[in-house]
């Protein structure tokens, strides 16, 4: 499979592979907004995926007549509570009647009332994983993990690595070349992200994380600023052509990812991995082709 | 109230323009990137420069950088902790407003500040506060600590909140609109700087600090989008229209700063805050009008201190 390095040629890819395979099937749980249930319908027309809605009929109705979309190309099961979409959902997946999960950030909630529940198996964990296309940089652009764990230690952080690297693999990057980030890219003994960093850039260059360059530490400017990492003398297959950013803790994370979407206005989507399914998720900074996009992102990693 | 950048500088000028034109001393002075740009400043009427270092790397490293040390006085000082010491003392007797760093290292600058023999020590932290102008945004946005303090406890954010206030105050914003960050909105267990930040909000809000509106936590997009801050009904007065975010750690600020000056060409400044003077320190790569806003950034503090010395 050849390199995916705009969401534009993800969508192609999804329409291409719609002709080849059943089309993902996703359920998206609690209120969605106008925006999303016109994404929605869109996705669904254009094959990227087929949604449900689990949530309050009437409330929903309501938002649907808004959008002008129908019954038809959105259906809502109703749903008492978000405790019971839930629990309609995880039935709904054990069936086989849906293969993901959608998410709206402010219902984020959900989704630990699905990992209290056995969504994400013991022994694993769960992580966000965000994509980021901005005109500034020439490839798709991964982070991880900025909405999920919340301080992930040594263990944790090659979890991360591990889930992020997947997702760039199924975006066709044979060997992702992975950031582990730091404000600074040399180490110092009082910060420990850095000492992390380099134990976890180390463990690459040994074989110990396999399927990707690791390395680390690398200050943002250094991951993805060829002339900086240059200027700066760092020398690294990663620096200044870094395909997956490892943030250090869920605040950083999110901090990132926020400065990318509703600041630098790139175009993003977003998925939580690890769980018994993918479940696309979207923050409340993103504009409305995040859910045309996270969902041809999660319905890729759906595919067989 | 200051808007941006070019606001600070203008305002700087203008302060320098009034009669209290500022001084800066410059420690160790051998650095090309610096001598650039408080050369710049001179030219543009921002602020006077005394030099401590060794002369003839002085004339080399403007040589390098390709300006003229004309006005500025260049104070003959070989070795670099004597010159760290020549500008702090120079700063400490009254006769320079504030000290920036040079071709020395932030702790042994920061070293010689906090010499008990110059008494410039004040508050228990010392932090780093940024201010960037986001294009597309109407308002400043201060951003701490990114350089200072590694993983603040909960004393040290405080500190590190109410050194942020004085840069507010010397940018003449009021009220001044405090975000504690964290990565949601919510107090979730598992996260505990989300507790961290609702506990420092309601500490601080308990002090009646005159002009301050604070909340926490308060994830970024809330901090600072009131597209956001609507979209979830979050309408404390910060939501939407933060004027100041203060992390958790130096990583949150680090790179979520520099995800905006790469990805949206954000413009940063910075001030080290917690000594009597501010102490002033650009950053090689940092571009022009960065450097020039920093010194500016400097010079306006230190009015600001020189206006309420004494207050508590």
């Amino acid at each position: 499979m050849e390199q995916i390095t705009t969401f534009e040629q993800l969508v192609s890819h999804m329409q291409a592979e719609a002709k080849k395979n059943k089309i993902p099937r996703a359920a998206y749980i609690g209120l969605p907004d106008v925006q999303a249930v016109k994404m929605m319908a869109q996705a669904s027309r254009d094959k990227i995926a087929k949604s449900i809605v689990l949530y309050n009929k009437e409330e929903c109705s309501q938002v649907l007549l808004e959008a002008e979309v129908d019954d038809l190309q959105l259906p809502v099961i109703h749903a008492d509570s978000i405790g019971d979409a839930c629990a309609q959902a995880v039935k709904m997946l054990a069936g086989g009647q849906i293969e993901y999960l959608i998410l709206g950030e402010k219902y984020i909630d959900a989704f630990d009332i699905l990992a209290a529940n056995g969504f994400v198996p013991h022994k694993r964990s769960a992580c966000h994983v965000a994509v980021f296309e901005h005109e500034k940089y020439p490839r798709l652009l991964l982070l991880s993990d900025g909405f999920v764990t919340p301080a992930p230690d040594l263990v944790g952080k090659m979890d991360i690595i591990g889930q992020a690297v997947g997702v760039a693999h199924r975006l066709g990057v044979e060997t992702p070349k992975v950031a582990v980030t730091a404000a600074v890219e040399v180490v110092y003994p009082v910060m420990d992200v850095t000492k992390d960093a380099a134990v976890l850039a180390k463990m690459s260059d040994r074989r110990q994380i396999k399927g990707c360059i690791v390395d680390g530490p690398l200050s943002m400017d250094c991951a993805t600023v060829p002339e900086v990492a240059k200027d700066k003398g760092v020398v690294s297959p990663v620096a200044g052509v870094a395909d997956v950013l490892i943030a250090p803790n869920v605040e950083t994370g999110n901090g990132i990812y926020k400065a990318m979407s509703l600041v630098a206005k790139a175009k993003t989507a977003g998925v939580i991995v690890g769980g018994k399914c993918p479940v696309a998720l979207m923050a409340n900074c993103d504009g409305p082709d995040n859910v045309y996009y996270s969902l041809a992102l999660t319905s890729l990693l759906t595919l067989g | 109230m200051l808007k941006s950048s070019q606001d600070i500088i203008d305002a700087a000028k203008k302060l320098s323009a009034g009669g209290k034109r500022p001084r800066i001393a410059v420690a160790v002075a051998q650095d090309a990137d610096v001598l650039g740009a408080i050369r710049s400043a001179y030219d543009d009427g921002i602020c006077d420069g005394s030099l401590f270092g060794d002369e003839a790397k002085i004339k080399e490293a403007a040589d390098k950088a390709g300006v003229s040390l004309d006005n500025l006085d260049v104070i003959h000082v070989p070795d670099a902790n004597e010159a760290v010491l020549g500008a702090v003392k120079l700063a400490a007797e009254g006769n320079a407003d504030a000290v920036m760093k040079g071709f020395v290292s932030t702790s042994a600058l920061l070293k010689g500040v906090l010499d008990k023999r110059f008494g410039l020590r004040q508050g228990p932290t010392l932090s780093h506060v940024a201010v960037l102008t986001i294009p597309g945004r109407d308002k400043l946005l201060l951003i701490t600590d990114g350089g200072m303090v590694v993983k603040p406890d909960e004393q040290q954010r405080i500190d590190i909140v109410k050194n942020s206030l004085i840069v507010a105050r010397a940018l003449g914003i009021k009220p001044i609109k405090v975000a504690l960050s964290a990565a949601t909105d919510r107090v979730v267990a598992s996260m505990p700087q989300t507790s961290e930040s609702a506990k420092i909000a309601e500490a601080l809000r308990a002090e009646n600090i005159p002009d301050l509106e604070i909340a926490g936590p308060m994830a970024f997009d809330t901090a600072i989008s009131p597209v956001v801050a609507k979209k979830i009904g979050a309408n404390h007065p910060v939501a939407g229209d933060a004027d100041v975010y203060v992390v958790g750690s130096i990583e949150e600020c680090n790179i979520t700063t520099k995800s905006m000056i790469i990805f949206h060409e954000a413009i940063f400044a910075g001030v080290i805050i917690g000594a009597k003077i501010p102490v002033s320190l650009v950053s090689r790569t940092d571009p022009v009008i960065g450097k020039k806003t920093s010194i500016a950034l400097a010079c306006l503090t230190a009015d600001y201190y020189r206006r309420t010395q004494g207050e508590g």
